[in-house]
């Protein structure tokens, strides 16, 4: 009894080292497997990023297309007033510009650059919020980061005045963060 | 200066009178204070002024003693240490009661309460009016203050006014705010114009007419001209106005911002704010709006100066941190200090007249609220809260009011407090519309326009 005991307990230690670098193997397979599917990932996320940017570039083409398009269509009156109506936006109680506000105004540059006899005064607005004084300098400073991004964009400094009002001149009342967003904003109006 | 901690009226009373004591029989005329303003548990004073007692003349007009001691009583009332008492619980008919020492029953006054008494008599002829006041301590059975006063009909108001402001400097040491004028922003018109009114908001008179608004009215410590910022040439300009012309003139028009108008505390010169160089600075200028001295230089909005009463200190806002805080320019070493740390977003500092403290409001909990700082950062309190949004606070110039904005009813109007913050309440203001951005007058020699 003593011998057979002493048998399986060594066929058992056998087979466990036999089984080891076999479990081993199958892991090193699997890693691999994963890694292969990792890397057939990252292949995916590049593709769908390429992807995605080309149906940015995309977007961006028809975008500018569309408006070559309706700026083709579109008397000049209706162009002007296209220009004026669109706003842009700021966080509150700061003056950097969103990556949605430089989208309108690279349009608007390229509106001015097109029409270089226009000149341009940019309205700084805020929100009710704070004391009149310091809204009134937030606005200077929120028509200047405006003035400011135009010039770079290639608009002569001339062309463009700023003026602030402050929180003086409101779209809206309501005391809600929508209303006060609309209201924390550039107006463009062309002289 | 002796302090009264009063714990109740009767205690009041008692302090009252042993103050009397001390001064009339050790200093008659050196040292007159014995109500300390500055104590936080001074208690309002019991003051009974019944209707005047008409003397005779040519014109009677009886309605007029009543008027006058209204005219009294409210002002008293209205500079917070005093609390007149209902004429309905005299136990004499005013009519029939005498004005002089010897004819006043004082045991009756005091059983009503009451530690001070003024006694007025006044006679007409034709459109001239006489008015004898006095002002007895009931306590005491002392009379404290006779005055005599010949004058206009039309000045009956100006003249109790004046005995009002004799009556605190009796009392207190020094001249009431009886003779003082508010400067405020009001869009009853529908356009932002400057008023102003006297100090309990009565006689208003709008002093812009504009095509376009105009903002932040301060006043020169002369009392005779204020300034302002206009929008009527297209740009926020700084204006200057002569009281008795009422002609506004630019002073500083340059391109940007030329804001936020403060007198240096003995006149001559200004500091405000201008962004001809693309961002808000300080500055100061001269009378005409030509630069002095650039005070602030950075790339941040610095705004809203405010004089320390000796000149040589400017509390501001800054966001240099990223955020508005308030802080402490010294004119000679041309350093600026952070003032204060609680809450993101604090403007509109204000200092006292007594050098001691600094008001400003801050954004706390989603509301503007009034705070009270010591210039050197401590004592930081709270003065307003729970109640609306509470903006723009300026003093009262002996330092014992506030005057501010609040829009706890609805859009912002004017309101007053003591100045630790007890006895809210709105100013009367006989106009449509929002009421913004209040300075106070210094005390005036003679009643502006």
């Amino acid at each position: 009894m003593g011998k057979s005991r002493a048998w399986i307990f060594g066929a058992i230690m056998l087979a466990m080292l036999l089984a080891l670098p076999v479990s081993c193997a199958k892991k090193q397979v699997t890693m691999e497997t994963q890694e292969m599917a990792a890397e057939e990932g990252t292949g995916q996320q590049m593709a769908e990023d390429e992807a995605a940017r080309r149906e940015a570039e995309e977007m961006r083409r028809e975008r500018e297309a569309r408006q070559k398009q309706e700026a083709a269509s579109m008397s000049e009156a209706a162009r002007q007033a296209a220009f004026e109506d669109e706003n842009i936006h700021f966080d509150f109680d700061k003056y950097v510009l969103t990556p949605q506000a430089m989208m309108i105004l690279d349009d608007k540059a390229a509106y001015l650059r097109e029409h270089p006899g226009v000149r341009v005064l940019v309205e700084g607005h805020c929100d009710d919020r704070g004391s009149n004084e310091y809204n009134l300098a937030l606005g200077d400073r929120r028509a200047n980061s405006a003035k400011d991004y135009l010039v770079k964009s290639g608009v002569a400094e001339g062309r463009i005045t700023t003026i602030s009002y402050g929180e003086e001149q409101p779209l809206c009342r309501q005391q809600t963060e929508s209303c006060w967003s609309r209201n924390r904003r550039d107006h463009f109006s062309i002289r | 200066m002796r302090y009264c901690y009063s714990r109740n009226l009767r205690a009041s009373l008692l302090c009252l009178s042993a103050f009397l004591l001390v001064i009339f029989q050790a200093f008659p005329a050196a040292s007159r204070i014995y109500i300390d303003i500055n104590s936080p548990l001074q208690k309002k004073i019991p003051i009974a002024i019944p209707r005047f007692h008409y003397e005779g003349g040519d014109g009677v007009n009886l309605s007029m003693g009543k008027d006058l001691a209204d005219t009294l009583n409210n002002a008293l009332a209205f500079s917070g240490l005093f609390q007149g008492l209902d004429p309905a619980v005299f136990l004499q008919d005013p009519e029939k009661m005498g004005v002089t020492k010897e004819e006043i029953k004082f045991s009756e006054w005091r059983f009503l309460g009451a530690d001070l008494l003024v006694r007025g008599s006044y006679q007409i002829q034709g459109q001239k009016l006489g008015l004898v006041i006095r002002l007895f301590d009931v306590i005491n059975q002392k009379l404290l203050l006779k005055k005599i006063y010949a004058t206009d009909l039309s000045a009956a108001r100006q003249t109790i006014l004046t005995f009002a402001d004799e009556m605190m400097l009796h009392l207190t040491g020094e001249l009431g705010i009886f003779h003082t004028q508010i400067a405020f922003v009001g869009d009853a018109t529908g356009k932002k114009e400057i008023y102003l009114a006297d100090f309990d908001g009565s006689h208003i008179r709008q002093m812009t007419r504009d095509s376009d608004m105009n903002l932040a009215p301060a006043w020169a410590p002369d009392g005779k001209e204020i300034s302002y910022v206009g929008y009527k040439r297209g740009n926020p300009d700084l204006y200057t106005m002569d009281l008795s012309t009422k002609v506004g003139e630019p002073i500083s028009m340059r391109p940007g911002l030329n804001i936020a108008p403060t007198y240096y505390p003995k006149g001559g010169k200004l500091a405000a704010t201008l962004s001809f160089t693309g961002n808000p600075e300080l500055y100061l200028l001269d009378a005409k709006g030509d630069i002095l001295k650039q005070l602030t230089i950075n790339w941040s909005i610095d705004v809203s100066p405010s004089w320390a009463p000796d000149g040589q200190k400017l509390a501001y806002v800054s966001n240099r941190a990223g955020i508005p805080q308030i802080y402490v320019l010294d004119l000679a070493t041309e350093r600026s200090t952070r003032l204060t740390f609680e809450g993101d977003y604090n403007t509109s500092p204000a200092w006292s007249p007594r050098g001691d403290r600094i008001l400003y409001a801050g954004l706390h909990d989603g509301r503007f609220d009034i705070f009270m700082i010591n210039p050197d950062g401590t004592e930081l309190r709270q003065l307003t809260g729970g109640e609306g949004n509470n903006e723009n606070p300026c003093w009262s110039p002996d330092g014992r009011l506030i005057l501010f904005q609040s829009d706890r009813n609805g859009s912002p109007t004017l309101w007053v407090m003591q100045a630790n913050g007890t006895d809210q309440r709105r100013l009367r203001l006989n106009l449509n519309g929002s009421q913004t951005e209040p300075d106070w007058s210094p005390r005036l020699t003679r009643a502006a326009p």
